[in-house]
């Protein structure tokens, strides 16, 4: 399956790594380019580093690790507990000097999400395994049950008079996690779309929305949930899919691209679209909101797909709401710890010390309200904030939105 | 007599993790093969023999003076490391055993206000103490290339050299006192002084720089009080552009006269240097072509300092005939100081083509007068090597200023070299060897040092510090190493000093 899609953005990573076997020729050398660079910004960049300090924690330490083996030093039977503390969550990637000065030029961006994807699926290939993949297969089979039951996952839309499913050129999409954990969110974007004047329907049950299925070698289910998902956006004539969770942006605009090619509409981040209705009139901000404000980019945005604009307008256009920008720069060092698939169900602690850390950092700013453009975000910091007992409101920019314009 | 170490075996593993716990000790290979590995070149092809048998990373003073206590008692090499970008190998296991990881040890301990002094666990890096600094109105005026990634403690094991030294001074000159474990695992405070905090005493002898530079084989450096600065009101890069190396070389030694105190850096960069920063990089400002060599120069200071010294700065390089480069190379290239030098494709073979290398970095400690000779000598040097065994390339060389809080005297003559480690055998590494080496005679056949701040750790340069310190410095080395380190445990096998133990040096 992943010979026959696109599934890396690199021809070595479809090369599966195995027991006894040296890794690819063309996998060492793009190893080697991090291996052989002398600045490792690739360490204090990573939110997991900054808690283990274990380099190997990083992508110098994923990048060398499998660089040794090729040398003969080291084998896959090992490097399970070492690619299971990657959050997915892009630091190293835009932090990455080869990046920045050679990405483009010689075509050496670096992808150290993918190779961590790749990694964790080969070493379950190979039967080798990683610590919590039990826990990673119940979550997928979690997700494979709950797409069966529409009626749990549209019930979010009840009482709030759009259309789901229908042809239409705009469609709200809606995964299950926001669905069925965020309703709040996912009710807010449905009200002020509606607010807006804009004709759209919601997509009837989303069947995406797992990435985690890419970290178990289970590439097969994602991609024909991603195709189920394709192929309905193509029937209800979609121009435009508006996207409320990040990590369904993130698939859409950079793994569904890699497998499909160029998507036959535009997908937009759910902040971008408001920000524009706000910028044309057709949303106003109008009640004040009295809240002291600090945004949290979430990494799926920020560092995986670029968008860190629209949450600070919008904010800054709220009345009432004191809000102090922490540089999107500055919070390529950040996570909330849960991680774009897999980390948090195999390094509870560590994910906890992360969101504790990064509710610290708003508190020190004089923020009381954080706000997230997230559900993974809001339901993990939720629990951070519960375990550690910090006080401040979690919240997400569209809900505070909603408030001020009255919807 | 060297003294035989023991095996690292099931029961010291059991033991280590009784003192840090199961979560950080590792025989992992893959673990073990990444603390083996350096920034620099480095003899992948024989990377088996410098793999450590047990990787621990201590979360305490405490606990390394117990590592250091089991070590000493069994016998086993302790190996400290810290973010891996030395320069010269020095954190390399030559003799495998414990590599202690100090990175768990990065918390700040006291920041304090009044006396302007911030005391830390070594294992924080420079730009995260910066962050934590400013936050308090403070600067961190400690700007070596690896300023994003490097520790303060592997800066203080290296003795390493800053960027903007000539306002701040060095690691040396910004360290005020430190924790020091020594090999028999005994904790120590060593300063200027008895007291923490003060920065000048004649109190005994001054036995805090025997800690700095010292690469390990002394002890473990685990917290350190620091002289931090306020923030300055001005930050002024400024480049210049000369049509030829001697123009610039004569237009520092004006700059040097004429005693800006605000002047951080020069930073002389020759015809090579410019050429190779012209190769590819998408980092690259473009320079007019009659560009030939470059002047780097930072001030910093109040506004009223940077503007009046900019004055005469700029007046002076108008007299030199050399010329401003503009807005956009000054201070592009001042924010991109980090991130543009060193990446991994900038290599090329004799036929033009892209060779991915690691980079060399000689840093020679060279007198003013004597930067066009040693210059000449070692671009002939790599010129041969290159043509002998085809995977040198030679990256042009930057002369810093060296002298701390004086932009003067003495600079770092600072040699790129690529190298492709994965095409190396003995045969080549050898031939590395003895071109750092050659080029390190050079320098003292100048009245250099060889290293400014990368450390004499790798064998070659290593050969050559009993000459440089031939006038009773290395019989003085040799002494303290064996009266602080007994058994030959810290870093054994670095800066040759395992002639210590062969017979007894006496002075």
């Amino acid at each position: 399956m992943t010979e026959q899609y696109r599934i890396y953005s690199k021809d070595a990573y479809h090369i599966p790594l195995n027991k006894g076997q040296k890794p690819p020729a063309e996998l060492a050398l793009d190893n080697y380019l991090t291996v052989a660079c002398r600045h490792k910004f690739c360490l204090e960049v990573c939110p997991v580093y900054q808690v283990t300090r274990n380099e190997a924690h990083t992508s110098y330490g994923f990048h060398t690790s499998l660089f040794s083996i090729w040398e003969g030093i080291g084998n896959i039977e090992e490097l399970g507990d070492t690619f299971t503390h990657c959050l997915q969550c892009g630091a190293c990637e835009v932090r990455c000097p080869n990046t920045l000065f050679m990405g483009d030029f010689y075509r050496v961006t670096l992808t150290t999400t993918e190779l961590v994807r790749k990694v964790r699926s080969d070493l379950v290939r190979a039967g080798v395994g990683f610590p919590g993949l039990d826990e990673v297969k119940k979550e997928v089979e979690s997700h494979l049950q709950a797409i069966s039951k529409r009626d749990d996952l549209m019930k979010w839309t009840e009482g709030l008079g759009v259309q789901v499913g229908g042809r239409c050129d705009l469609v709200l999409y809606v995964s299950r996690f926001t669905a069925t954990q965020a309703t709040e969110t996912a009710r807010a974007a449905a009200k002020l779309l509606k607010k807006a004047g804009l004709n759209f329907s919601v997509m009837d049950v989303p069947q995406a929305g797992i990435g985690e299925a890419l970290d178990i070698a289970r590439e097969d289910k994602f991609l024909e949930l991603a195709k189920k998902d394709m192929d309905k956006l193509r029937e209800m004539g979609t121009e435009m899919v508006v996207v409320v969770d990040p990590h369904d942006y993130f698939f859409f605009k950079r793994i569904f691209t890699r497998i499909f090619g160029e998507l036959p509409f535009k997908v937009v981040f759910i902040t971008d679209i408001l920000w524009q209705m706000m910028e044309e009139g057709r949303l106003v901000a109008q009640n004040e909101i009295h809240k002291r404000v600090i945004y949290h980019d979430p990494c799926t945005l920020n560092k995986l797909t670029n968008v860190w604009e629209s949450p600070r307008k919008i904010l800054s256009k709220i009345p009432g709401v004191q809000f102090t920008d922490e540089h999107h720069i500055d919070q390529w060092y950040y996570c909330c710890g849960n991680g774009v698939s897999t980390f948090k169900k195999v390094n509870p602690e560590i994910a906890f010390t992360i969101g504790q850390r990064r509710l610290r950092r708003a508190l020190d700013l004089g923020g009381k309200t954080l706000a997230l453009g997230c559900p993974h975000c809001w339901d993990h910091l939720t629990e951070v904030k519960t375990k550690s007992k910090l006080e401040i409101e979690l919240i997400n920019v569209i809900e505070i939105l909603a408030q001020s314009v009255g919807v | 007599m060297i003294p035989r170490y023991a095996t690292v075996d099931q029961g010291i593993v059991r033991d280590l993790v009784g003192i840090v716990g199961e979560h950080n000790v590792t025989t992992a290979l893959h673990q073990r093969a990444i603390r083996a590995a350096v920034a620099c070149p480095f003899p992948i092809h024989r990377w088996e023999e410098h793999l450590p048998d047990v990787v621990v990373l201590p979360g305490s003073t405490e606990e390394v003076s117990e590592i250091l206590k089991l070590a000493n008692r069994h016998r086993i090499p302790v190996v400290p490391r810290a973010a891996g970008t030395g320069l010269n190998d020095g954190a390399v296991p030559l003799r495998k055993g414990i590599l202690l990881d100090i990175k768990r040890l990065d918390q700040v301990l006291e920041l304090d206000d009044a006396n302007m002094t911030v005391t830390i666990q070594t294992g924080i890096n420079n730009q995260e103490l910066s962050r934590t600094l400013k936050r308090y109105g403070f600067w961190w005026p400690f700007d070596p290339a690896s300023f994003p990634v490097s520790t303060v403690g592997g800066n203080i094991g290296t003795g390493a050299w800053s960027l903007i030294g000539g306002v701040s001074g060095h690691i040396p000159d910004l360290v005020i006192s430190m924790t020091v474990v020594l090999p028999t695992g005994r904790i120590i405070e060593v300063g200027e002084s008895g007291a923490r905090k003060i920065r000048k005493s004649s109190t005994g002898y001054r036995l805090k720089d025997l800690f700095i530079g010292h690469q390990g084989t002394l002890g473990v450096v685990t917290e350190a009080t620091l002289d931090m600065f306020p923030r300055p009101e001005a930050e002024f890069p400024a480049s210049f552009g000369y049509d030829s190396f001697e123009k610039g070389w004569k237009n520092l030694r004006s700059m040097s006269r004429a005693f800006l105190r605000t002047m951080a850096m020069a930073a002389l960069l020759d015809e090579e240097r410019v050429e190779c920063l012209r190769r590819d990089d998408e980092a690259y400002i473009a320079l007019p072509k009659n560009v030939k060599s470059v002047i780097v120069t930072v001030s910093y200071g109040t506004e009223a300092e940077v503007t009046a010294a900019s004055d005469v700065l700029f007046k002076l390089v108008r007299g030199g005939d050399g010329f401003y480069l503009g807005e956009e190379f000054s201070e592009g290239s001042w924010a991109g100081r980090h991130e543009t030098l060193q990446l991994p494709l900038h290599g090329r073979t004799l036929s033009g083509d892209v060779m991915p290398s690691k980079w060399h970095v000689a840093d020679a400690a060279v007198l003013y007068s004597e930067l066009p000779a040693v210059r000449e000598k070692w671009h002939s040097l790599v010129r041969e090597y290159r043509h002998k065994h085809a995977i040198f390339d030679d990256g042009g060389i930057i002369m810093h200023t060296n002298n701390p809080f004086k932009p003067w005297g003495d600079y770092i003559l600072s040699m790129d070299l690529f190298m492709p480690e994965t095409e190396l055998d003995d045969v080549k590494w050898k031939a590395f060897l003895e071109l750092d080496r050659k080029m390190s005679e050079v320098a003292l056949q100048h009245n250099g040092s060889i290293t400014a701040c990368h450390g004499a750790t790798r064998p070659g340069q290593a050969e050559l510090i009993p000459i440089e310190l031939r006038n009773g410095m290395y019989d003085m080395m040799q002494i303290i190493k064996r009266a602080f380190d007994p058994n030959n445990i810290m870093n054994p096998g670095k800066f040759g000093l395992d002639s210590a133990y062969v017979e007894e040096t006496k002075l």
